[in-house]
């Protein structure tokens, strides 16, 4: 149905750069997560998308038509805030159907649509109620329904479960997850969860300082992260600067394989690629601090040279709290100068 | 400890209770009973004769009926030019920029800083020379200028706690700007700009130095009236009927407000 490009989009606040000129190409009917901490520029990326606003420079081709210019009630777009942004004076149908309405169709024919976007949120029953009488989770699926009745091109969702709690959350991005795929709706997705971006994205665009830092599936950014902010951002990770010497670095009792020139280097490892085995008391590394997360344990071990080990296990590994371990590290990045110099992972 | 704090807040409130009984519900208390009374001497706690002779004497005189007509024109007029003025402005206030803004709502609290009654007299001087005492259109421009500082800054405030994200998601389905306004700023502005103009009806209806100083002899109001009676005559019951017929415009216009608006909204207009 609709792809996205962006082009060169750029955003320039008085002096600052809000952000860089950037590109992004979203396929059809995908669903591409924007993630960053708050003032990595996101969610203006989002409000340049919807019209909210202009870009410095650039293109935002929807379908190949440029709509850089063009005002949010012109575009194919739909957005979902944050707020919910109900008409609190509005019942949810009065909501639903408004877009309609100001489309001059006809009252059965909005009746109808209103109703059909109801059901496909799960909430039939409530066309007559007022924002005011809904929950949360309620009321932000009337926002979503009201976009969706529009029949947008592409689906525009602003960090729409950061004011619902954890369990809420989780189930209403599934929903959304699978009306996006019924839809085939194209969307862009904003948030500053790392959890919610792995779990919905097709494809995630890590940014930060108004950048984006790498394009990739979850996966890919998880196992293959590009930069070492992307490295940090997503998921635990153990950053530990150092310096290579013939081409090996060494860090709290590990050998960490380097082929480059020596000098000062950054190495990323995953806690749950991190295996301790018992060894004699004051070799390797002590632990600190178990933490039991049922299905596995969060472990903190310090090694002799100061350096702190985060490792994850299953919770059947046998380990105790000032107990000594010597830790084997089966991959690792290798970054410097913020990008990947050296990788190692055997599967 | 719990026991003793419940007990004193209930002193605290019968306090508030007697005092607001004590100055406000016995007072009108009073004034009802005098609008029916025909006589009512020193030791008896009720009127000792109870009738409407002085409502027929008071209605049947055509000075009280042109007043009463005078009055109601007069605030619906100022009511009307007052939104048809402030609400852009205060729209204007809420939502743009433009040189000067915070000068301009400062300067109408200014203006109410400064004692009223030197600054309509001021104002008196010069509508002698424009030719506008004594003139309906002289009152309706004071008393315009008295409802500014409510017009614009309640106004104002309601405009600006509308949130922008339902603005915007407005547009996004579809809306123009004007389409925005319309459907989603005002109405969600509503119930504080209606308090603000039923206040701006009821404080016209009840203003008496302007319209005495820029209004007086031709242009007759209510309350002038009303004075005039009770410095003239002295009769209380004259006064009293008049009260009492003073307050019904104010009452009917609050519960013709409560029953478009409803009572929560409406509160919530007002601050409460």
């Amino acid at each position: 149905m609709s792809t996205l490009e962006l082009e060169n989009v750029s955003k320039q606040f008085g002096t600052m750069a809000a952000l860089e000129p950037l590109a992004l190409r979203i396929a059809d009917g995908e669903l591409v997560c924007l993630l960053g901490p708050s003032g990595s520029g996101k969610s203006t990326l989002l409000r340049i998308i919807g019209g909210f606003e202009m870009p410095t420079g650039g293109k935002v081709l929807i379908d190949g038509a440029d709509v850089a210019r063009t005002p949010p009630e012109k575009r194919p777009t739909a957005m979902v805030f944050q707020s919910h942004a109900l008409w609190g004076h509005m019942t949810v149908e009065g909501n639903i159907g408004f877009g309609l309405k100001l489309r001059g169709l006809k009252k059965p024919e909005i009746a109808a649509k209103v109703d059909a976007a109801l059901r496909l949120v799960g909430l039939a029953e409530y066309g007559k109620r007022h924002p005011a009488q809904l929950s949360g989770g309620q009321r932000q699926r009337v926002a979503i329904a009201r976009c969706l009745v529009l029949e947008p091109k592409i689906l525009l969702m602003d960090e729409p479960f950061a004011s619902l709690d954890q369990h809420l959350r989780d189930r209403l991005r599934e929903e959304v997850r699978q009306i996006q795929r019924k839809l085939g709706i194209t969307t862009v997705f904003v948030t500053h969860g790392q959890d919610e971006a792995l779990s919905i994205a097709d494809r995630i665009a890590v940014m930060s300082m108004g950048r984006i830092e790498q394009v990739g599936t979850p996966a890919e950014i998880y196992t293959h992260p590009q930069t070492p902010f992307v490295a940090g951002f997503i998921g635990d990770m153990n950053m530990m600067k150092t310096t290579v010497q013939g081409g090996a670095a060494l860090i709290g009792g590990v050998r960490f394989d380097a082929p480059m020139a020596d000098g000062e280097a950054l190495i990323a490892v995953r806690p749950e690629d991190v295996t301790l085995m018992p060894s004699r008391d004051g070799e390797g590394a002590r632990v600190r601090r178990i933490v039991n997360y049922g299905a596995v344990l969060k472990i903190e071990a310090e090694a002799a040279d100061g350096a702190v080990w985060k490792v994850q296990t299953l919770k059947d590994v046998p380990v105790t709290e000032g107990g000594f371990y010597r830790p084997t590290v089966s991959r690792h990045i290798v970054f410097r100068d913020d990008r990947v110099v050296h990788r190692v992972d055997p599967t | 400890m719990i026991f003793l704090s419940t007990r004193r807040f209930d002193f605290f409130g019968y306090g508030i209770l007697l005092f607001l009984i004590f100055f406000i519900v016995l007072p009108v208390l009073t004034v009802f009973l005098w609008a029916f009374a025909e006589q009512w001497f020193y030791p008896a706690v009720l009127p000792t004769k109870w009738g409407f002779r002085f409502w027929s004497l008071v209605l049947a005189r055509p000075d009280v009926w042109s007043a009463f007509v005078t009055s109601i024109e007069l605030s619906l007029t100022v009511t009307a030019l007052s939104a048809v003025i402030c609400l852009p402005a205060a729209y204007a206030f809420a939502r743009m920029d433009f040189p000067g803004k915070s000068v301009f709502m400062m300067s109408f609290l200014m203006a109410n800083a400064f004692p009223r009654f030197a600054l309509i007299i001021s104002i008196a001087v010069l509508f002698l020379s424009l030719d506008l005492v004594g003139t309906f259109t002289g009152v309706v421009i004071i008393q315009l200028l008295n409802t500014l500082l409510l017009m614009i800054w309640l106004p104002t405030a309601a405009f600006r706690a509308v949130s922008r994200e339902m603005e915007e998601a407005a547009r996004d389905v579809g809306a123009s700007a004007w389409q925005v306004f319309r459907y989603v700023t005002l109405p969600q502005a509503f119930p504080t700009i209606a308090a603000a103009l039923l206040m701006t009806f009821v404080w016209t209806f009840y203003e008496t130095e302007g319209a005495w100083l820029v209004g007086a002899p031709r242009i007759r109001t209510m309350p002038l009236l009303m004075m005039q009676m009770i410095n003239n005559q002295l009769v209380v019951q004259y006064g009293a009927v008049l009260s009492v017929m003073l307050w019904v415009p104010s009452l009917a216009a609050i519960l013709m407000a409560r029953r478009i608006i409803g009572g929560d909204t409406f509160a919530k207009g007002l601050g409460g």
